[in-house]
């Protein structure tokens, strides 16, 4: 039982994040039905953003935070007009998405090198931190990551069921057809669909960036995380992608108190693999959807 | 340098074989998958580890390899009847990182992060590959057989049925064309030409690394098809072998290593990205579509008030239609 706890608490903390970034590419995913799997690169660009304006220029973290804001939300909307707009069949964007991924990725690597980097955390926040029991530490950052993201996950689900943008958002998503009929601009309404999933894309790259540091390729494991709880979240459905990755941050979590830690990533794509064959549309979409 | 180039065709021609067992999937069934180089690992896994730890001689350890494989297929066409389109290509997707994780952590049975040490040369009967020059002959003649065998099949009348269930499966279900059953031979044999492609890999090089078999190693068999053409048989040989001398080709211009590789790298999306862009059919799209063009392009020279026939949507873009 003592071993579980710390489990736990990784395991909200990590959840809180991934729900975060899940919510970021289903927001960009649903409306529009591009597979956004460049999602990962506006990721990854926005932690060297922020590792670059903030670790070395040695500017404040939260200037470095707008900066990564900024490069995410211009990376996320180059992919929307220049690459998938242009194209019709899902299938291509999905190619084309990936191969700009590997682009990205590589010009990464020859600005900043392969080599691992760091950002430190602000003095205010180092080195404290609380007790929930005797095993388990809890630091204050790991409970201002929780906080916020819960906090602005709440926020996007306010925002999508009480706003006109975000109930055109989720109209997008079940039905786009009708959607346009009903005289709902899509275009526009997808690019601030880009917009915001960029923005969330760059409150999970600040926490990763602290919490694991940065190296070019940074952005996969994150990016097939959120896909992974996206989906398994369900079709069409915004919440059901943030409680996909809060579940996820939980299972991989408590897989390892059983299992070896390396098996992380297989049991959280093993899971996925057995929901999408026996429920498709993953858990919380409506019945016949 | 020739020598260099020697050593580059035997991979060529590994690559031309798995591109081929993709396209045979791909081609046939219109279906997006990434699990591709999971059932290459399989074949790359079999033959190394039975070769090194039990000492089997490479030609046993084929079938072993094909039947896992084939078995591992069959498995993947499941998902395939119920879930349409992307959705399926990310089930596939999902499948292959676990299987990337089963060969990097099952200690037990692959040797873990470790791989495969030690695996022999080519050895079958009176034939013993030594050299590059020999591995190259060798390989790119079983390749040749390969792209043979795939010529026929598109040309003979199970390639036609196939054709049929991949445009339009419910049509083909109606003239009584059992296309579940057909799929299956489909998923079957392109898995076990795959894991082909993974059994001559652990020869050659010697050694299996779990960390070559991954959803990155399925994308560039993906590219390849894409690039070369869907469908076509001509086309899967171009990609892949286009796709495999291009990196390296970018490695000729001397650049320290790491900016080297990432630049290979750019390039080689950047190639992608374009041909997805200007021809989503490929560089050589397949014989049947480029016919359908030509009878749509006829038809509507017709008189105004006449149908004008509609291309199918078929596999990939419309926006050169």
């Amino acid at each position: 039982m003592s071993t579980l706890l710390p489990l736990l608490v990784t395991g909200v903390t990590l959840g809180s994040v991934l729900a975060v970034l899940s919510l970021g590419f289903a927001i960009s995913y649903w409306p529009s039905r591009h597979f956004h799997f460049a999602y990962g690169s506006v990721f990854i660009c926005a932690t060297y953003a922020i590792w670059y304006v903030a670790a070395d220029r040695g500017w404040p973290l939260a200037i470095g935070i707008v900066a990564g804001g900024g490069v995410a939300v211009v990376v996320g909307l180059i992919c929307y007009f220049v690459f998938y707009r242009p194209l019709r069949d899902e299938q291509t964007i999905f190619l084309t998405s990936f191969a700009l991924s590997i682009l990205v990725q590589n010009v990464l690597q020859i600005l900043f090198g392969a080599n691992p980097q760091a950002i430190q955390l602000p003095h205010f926040l180092a080195g404290r931190a609380f007790s929930l029991s005797s095993t388990a530490p809890v630091t204050v950052f790991a409970l201002a990551e929780i906080v916020i993201c819960l906090g602005i996950w709440a926020l996007v689900e306010v925002f999508l069921r009480r706003s006109r943008a975000g109930t055109g958002l989720r109209a997008l998503s079940s039905d786009p057809f009708l959607t346009e009929c009903v005289g709902i601009e899509s275009r526009r309404l997808t690019a601030w669909a880009y917009v915001i999933g960029s923005l969330l894309a760059t409150v999970g790259a600040v926490f990763f960036a602290l919490d694991y540091g940065l190296t070019p390729d940074a952005g996969t494991t994150p990016l097939f995380y959120a896909i992974n709880a996206v989906l398994i979240g369900g079709t069409f459905s915004m919440t059901g992608a943030g409680l996909g990755g809060l579940l996820l941050g939980l299972v991989v979590n408590l897989g390892i108190w059983h299992l070896p830690s390396a098996w992380q990533t297989s049991i959280a794509f093993g899971v996925l693999f057995i929901i999408l064959v026996v429920r498709p549309q993953g858990l919380l979409a409506r019945a016949g959807t | 340098m020739v020598q260099y180039l020697l050593s580059l065709g035997p991979v060529v021609a590994i690559y031309v074989i798995l591109a081929v067992s993709l396209n045979i999937v791909m081609g046939s069934t219109g279906v997006l998958t990434v699990a591709q180089a999971g059932f290459m690992g399989v074949g790359a896994y079999s033959t190394g580890l039975l070769m090194t730890d039990h000492h089997w001689p490479l030609i046993a350890t084929l079938p072993v390899g094909w039947a896992i494989a084939g078995a591992l297929g069959a498995l993947l066409l499941l998902p395939a009847l119920r879930i349409q389109g992307l959705l399926y290509a990310v089930v596939s997707f999902a499948f292959m990182v676990f299987a990337t994780g089963v060969f990097t952590n099952a200690n037990g049975l692959t040797h873990g992060a470790l791989g495969v040490v030690g695996i022999p040369f080519f050895s079958v009967g009176p034939i013993h590959l030594t050299s590059n020059r020999d591995y190259c002959i060798a390989y790119c003649a079983i390749a040749l057989v390969v792209v043979l065998i795939y010529y026929r099949l598109t040309a003979s009348p199970l390639g036609v049925v196939l054709r049929a269930v991949r445009d339009d499966t419910g049509a083909a279900a109606s003239v009584g064309v059992d296309t579940v059953r057909e799929r299956l031979k489909v998923f079957v044999l392109g898995a076990s030409l795959a894991s082909l492609s993974g059994s001559l890999y652990a020869p050659l090089i010697h050694y299996v690394d779990p960390t070559t078999f991954t959803v990155f190693l399925s994308f560039l068999a993906i590219t390849m098809v894409v690039f070369g053409g869907i469908g076509s048989v001509f086309g899967a040989v171009l990609g892949a072998t286009l796709l495999t001398l291009l990196p390296d080709a970018i490695t000729f211009i001397h650049l320290p290593s790491t900016t080297g590789g990432a630049l290979a790298q750019i390039i080689y999306a950047g190639a992608v990205i374009l041909v997805l862009r200007l021809r989503p059919r490929g560089i050589v799209p397949e014989r049947s579509w480029r016919l359908r063009k030509r009878l749509a392009a006829a038809a509507a020279g017709r008189r105004a008030g006449d149908p004008v026939p509609q291309l199918q949507p078929g596999l990939v873009g419309g926006s050169d239609d």
